[in-house]
Parts: structure tokens; sequence; C-alpha cells
């Protein structure tokens, strides 16, 4: 993989991890609204909560472009793999 | 309608050929795979597909998040993939789903098929004769 996309891949995957952990600190809020549904980061702040992953999606691609948005779905369950 | 059939052996469990791209609509970066077919564990314990980091990086997907989930050992945080699925010389696909890091990478399969994509269409599994079917409306 050429450096100048994989630098932008490294720099995505930190944006998603900060973003996450911004995520799981506003996690006990959101199970009490918005359970199920999908909430969209960028820049470490939630921008918006949207019924479907498609929405969410969606809406980050609009507003932020491609690699600089988190979703992550509203729930506390840890699936299992 | 969309069907899939395969074959295991007694004490093995099934695997399905399954394809996987870069999300419909999106440039994926120049020197990616537009798609990979990769083996995966048909497991319908799993809530979510997943496929593994390699086959992720191998097609540039974009990374859309990150997930907790608990594997046979311990629990870990997984990345979150927007892609395209679909059964190979079918018409079964969907575009711009949420699939997951497979954490426990084994040689035999690239990931599991979940119940996500599982209940969109019908599982029959036939044990003696080591056949499965899967058919999509």
């Amino acid at each position: 993989m050429p450096m100048m996309i994989e630098q932008t891949h490294e720099r995505q995957r930190q944006e998603v991890s900060l973003n996450f952990q911004t995520f799981l600190a506003d996690l006990p809020h959101l199970m009490t609204r918005y359970k199920g549904q999908y909430a969209v980061y960028h820049n470490r702040r939630m921008a918006g909560v949207f019924v479907t992953f498609q929405e969410a999606v969606n809406h980050g691609l609009r507003e932020y472009g491609e690699r600089v948005f988190s979703v992550q779905e509203i729930t506390d369950e840890i699936a299992h793999v | 309608m969309p069907r899939v059939t395969g074959r295991f052996r007694a004490g093995e469990t099934p695997l399905i050929d399954v394809e996987i791209g870069y999300p419909t609509g999106l440039t994926a970066p120049g020197s990616s795979a537009a798609s990979l077919v990769v083996p995966l564990l048909i497991d319908t314990a799993a809530r979510f597909t997943h496929i593994a980091k390699d086959v992720a990086d191998a097609l540039s997907l974009i990374v859309i998040g990150n997930a907790r989930v608990s594997g046979s050992t311990a629990n870990a945080i997984v990345e979150t993939y927007l892609a395209d699925l679909r059964f190979p010389s079918t018409t079964a696909a969907w575009a711009g789903l949420e699939l997951r890091q497979f954490p426990n990478p084994v040689p035999r399969y690239r990931g599991v098929l979940g119940m996500d994509i599982l209940r969109r269409g019908t599982l029959y599994v036939d044990g003696p004769r080591g056949e499965f079917i899967l058919t999509f409306p």
C-alpha cells in the first residue's frame, strides 16, 4: 500500500479510536433515549443520532466526506463472535 | 430466487464463499482490489458478520467505528468497516453494510457470516448429507 494511503488510513483509525472513547463516555446518557439507534461522531464530538446505520453513514459522508467520521450503534451489548 | 449451496464434511463446520467489496458509490484508493471472495464460517451465534483485518486492508475499506466483542478467550475492541457484500454467481447483494473485524483469524476461514445477513434469508442444513442451502427472497 503506498505510503500516503497508509498514512491516511492511520489518521482515520486514530480519529475513529478517539471518537470511540468519547462515545463510551456518552453511552450511559445515550442509552436512556436512543438505544438501538446510531450516533455519528466527528472530531470527538457527537454530530447527531439516526434511526438506521445507512442514515448515519449518509449524514457523515454528506457533512464530512469519507474517512473522517464514525458511526456507533448505541448499545451496551458486547456481541459474541 | 438467489440460492447458495455448499457441502461440508463430518466433523467440520460449514463455510460459504462471500464477495466483499468497497462501498458502491465511493471511490476506492488506486492500488486496492475492488473486491475479494473469501470463505466465511456460517455462524448463527454471531449477531454480526466479521471479516479478517487483512481482507479489510487489502480492499482499503473505510474504518467507520469500533465495537466491543467477546471472543472465546477474552473481550476485545475491533474495527467496524463500511462495505458491500455479495454471494458470487447470484443476485444476493447488499451495499453499505457495517461489517466487523474478525478478532480470531484462523487459516480455514476469513471471518464469520452472522445473523445480520442470515436473517435476510432461509438457511437449511442437512447434517447427514453434509449439505446446506441458503436462499434469499
